[in-house]
């Protein structure tokens, strides 16, 4: 009798949520197809199969080559007790400090965007006051000491009515960069407002709303056609140069073409340092979407995103966009020098080795010292790698002399980041425990992994779904957590 | 004459000693330099994969399993074809892999007809290189990607190597990697790069020296040698290293991009 096989390569076990009840659930990772499946099945709402990265090899890289070792949150705000992922705050079962902090100043906005993870609209009016940002702001200091990366969001936050107070609070702390994620409607559209953002440098990036060039597509993701107010935001931020990231959300079938010709675009204007693509996320305002949320239509993985990316644009390889170790599942990076009209992408000049040694655990902005740093040892070592010589030889041929890297500065860097989060669909719990975005709640106790944040903890959720699968759970008698900090870094 | 020497290469490729000496993957690097060309070439879920001269069809099982893609693999041996459909018959891949005998520089295929074209240690057999590589462009749709291997020659091969070299991993007509890169710019092939893996055959090397060796404990050793044509063999295979570590020959990687706007 011939042998039965699996139609699949199993690779791994795991733990999921269910996407309809949000229970915890067994799973197991394959491979089939070509594609990276998660495979679990609910005891009440039955099986799911749920693809979570169409290319085999990336996948096994970042959870096999792309790995350091967790670096820790200066302090936990709750304890282990429900068991992960109920114990959010950040609990001392979590693998990895926060990269970038969020902190939500408003529920208000401007515009009413059918993908807002967050529900902000013009119908919500709630500003947390001065006072309450101040707490938040206060609880990101005591959890990273220097946090690398504090973006004030909401809602809009420009249209926080104490907005520049806000920055100015931001900024009596000890915070390394500030970002303010915004559509840009404010800039665009106020006179001296861009100029009043200027006064904030260095170290404040605009993150930019913009994902089209089509109105078909901003309508379908922003229910309004906000090209004009990309066009007049980008005239003044190059105008005043105000460092500014594009953000893309990227949506199957709606602007996953567009990515090469946002590259290209991002690379013509003279502010725009980089552009960060985000896959749409299935939590918040979904049900708009026409037909509903699709999880087999409108679901992009990291890995689908980077394949369009390679496709569509003739900048980077393959091998110059990789995992960002700390949180290798979730965020890939890719980093191209401009030396005047050139550009010429960096990462995959370095060994993955090199880049998993060196350098603090955390996404962008530090690892462009990396980069540099690691530019120079090459310089210093006459030694290019192997497979990447010809690139190597290109890169020293637009170099008058090794000299004026030492010029080279945070202007000069061009970075393509795509940061995936997780929802409940794709749900890993291995994958979470490493979440570096984290959220500080509003309460100012709490500092929450923003993928958990959105399915568990946001607004009334905490009362309604947490509560009830709280009360479902055996509080741990022992409270502590599985590991405790074995040594201090450094 | 062409056809003689196509056809020569390609029978020469059938004989089973080779399958002893190099294992199933008839190129330097075996099935994990086919993934990595293939990552290379971005071959995607669905994605209708060419692979040109494509042997007994190893690489098209590895990479329809691996990557999920559709093949259809061309080689200019009818025996080649006859084994690649038993073989993939047997694996259950049928469904998903095609193969037909063919010439790589007339494909019998429709303009923009693939996603991904691969070749493998193939390139620099075929008589009129420019040639198979317009046909290669021609079947690829725009935005399509080419993944090429093949053996990079920096230096003249040595006279003692000729006879060993010219056959086993026939390179009669592989150019310096600038080479490549210069054909396949004049071609029309946007995006090229190349990636030097030369690696791959000084341990390829390594390897059948190490299977000689095994086999010589078994078979009489006059008898295999003429049973084979492959005198020549046995006492230059250390020469050929030499000659790939020195740097007069490697392997590389090359990918290219049909343009969008012709």
């Amino acid at each position: 009798m011939a042998s039965m096989l699996r139609p699949y390569q199993f690779y791994d076990t795991a733990v999921s949520i269910c996407a309809t009840c949000f229970r915890r659930v067994d799973a197991k990772i394959v491979f089939q197809d070509g594609g990276v499946w998660l495979l679990k099945r609910c005891p009440s709402h039955g099986a799911e199969r749920v693809l979570i990265a169409d290319d085999i090899d990336y996948y096994k890289r970042a959870r096999e080559i792309f790995v350091k070792t967790p670096e820790q949150v200066a302090r936990y705000n709750t304890p282990v007790r429900w068991g992960c992922p109920y114990d959010c705050g950040v609990c001392p079962d979590h693998e990895q400090h926060g990269c970038i902090l969020l902190i939500e100043v408003t529920d208000a906005c401007n515009l009413r965007c059918p993908t807002c993870y967050a529900m902000s609209g013009p119908e919500r009016q709630t500003h947390r006051s001065l006072e309450q940002i101040e707490r938040m702001l206060d609880l990101a200091v005591r959890n990273e000491i220097e946090p690398s990366i504090v973006q004030i969001s909401g809602g809009e936050p420009t249209i926080h009515p104490q907005f520049f107070e806000i920055l100015d609070a931001a900024r009596t702390r000890p915070i390394q960069h500030l970002m303010i994620n915004t559509n840009g409607i404010r800039i665009a559209t106020e006179a001296g407002f861009a100029e009043r953002l200027k006064d904030y440098e260095p170290d404040l990036e605009i993150y930019l709303q913009f994902d089209s060039f089509r109105r078909e597509a901003l309508k379908l993701l922003r229910a309004a056609d906000t090209r004009r107010i990309h066009k007049r935001a980008l005239e003044k931020l190059n105008d005043l140069d105000i460092a500014t990231t594009l953000v893309v959300t990227v949506r199957r079938g709606v602007n996953d073409d567009e990515l090469g010709d946002i590259i290209a675009f991002a690379q013509t204007q003279k502010c725009v340092r980089g552009v960060t693509f985000q896959p749409v996320q299935a939590v918040g305002r979904l049900e708009e979407y026409e037909g509903g949320f699709d999880c087999e239509r409108d679901r992009l993985t990291l890995t689908e995103v980077r394949r369009r990316i390679l496709e569509q644009s003739d900048l980077f390889a393959p091998e110059d966009i990789i995992p960002v170790p700390c949180h290798a599942d979730s965020v890939a990076m890719a980093y191209a020098l401009k030396l005047d009209d050139k550009m010429i992408p960096l990462t995959g000049l370095i060994d993955p080795e090199v880049i998993v040694a060196g350098g603090r655990n955390t996404i962008a902005y530090e690892n462009e010292d990396v980069v540099r740093e690691k530019l120079f040892e090459l310089f210093a070592t006459n030694h290019s790698p192997g497979s990447q010589a010809g690139a190597m030889n290109d890169f020293l041929g637009t170099l008058p002399a090794s000299e004026s890297l030492a010029k080279l500065s945070y202007g000069d860097i061009f970075r393509v980041l795509i940061v995936q989060f997780i929802d409940a669909h794709s749900f890993d719990l291995r994958a979470i425990r490493k979440t570096c975005v984290h959220i500080v709640h509003p309460d100012g106790k709490r500092v929450i992994p923003f993928d958990t944040y959105n399915m568990f903890y946001r607004d009334e959720l905490e009362h309604t779904l947490l509560a009830e699968i709280r009360r479902e759970r055996e509080p741990q008698k022992l409270n502590g957590p599985i590991s405790t900090i074995v040594r201090a870094n450094g | 004459m062409v056809d003689r020497v196509k056809s020569c290469c390609a029978s020469f490729y059938e004989l089973p000693v080779l399958t002893l000496l190099y294992g199933n993957a008839l190129h330097p690097g075996g099935v994990p330099l086919t993934r990595q060309l293939a990552g290379a070439a971005l071959v995607g879920r669905g994605d209708r994969v060419l692979d040109v001269a494509c042997g007994c069809g190893e690489s098209a099982r590895t990479l329809a399993e691996h990557f999920g893609c559709r093949m259809v693999g061309i080689d200019y041996s009818e025996e080649n074809i006859r084994r690649a459909n038993v073989l993939t018959e047997d694996v259950g891949l049928a469904d998903r892999i095609h193969f037909l005998q063919g010439d790589a520089e007339h494909l019998p295929f429709a303009n923009d007809s693939f996603d991904v074209v691969i070749c493998e240690c193939s390139l620099c057999i075929f008589p009129d290189l420019e040639l198979a590589l317009t046909e290669m462009k021609r079947v690829l749709r725009p935005g399509g990607r080419l993944g090429i291997s093949d053996v990079v020659l920096n230096e003249p091969l040595p006279e003692s190597l000729q006879d060993l070299v010219g056959h086993v991993l026939c390179i009669s007509g592989a150019l310096p990697i600038d080479g490549y890169r210069d054909v396949l710019e004049k071609t029309g092939f946007s995006a090229v790069r190349t990636r030097d893996v030369s690696g791959v055959l000084s341990d390829m090397i390594t390897r059948m020296e190490r299977r000689i060796g095994v086999i010589e404990n078994f078979l009489d050793r006059e008898q295999f040698e003429l049973a084979n044509g492959l005198s020549a063999s046995f006492t230059t295979i250390a020469e050929a290293r030499d000659f790939v570590l020195s740097g007069g020959a490697g392997y590389a990687l090359m990918t290219g991009k049909k343009p969008i706007a012709n």
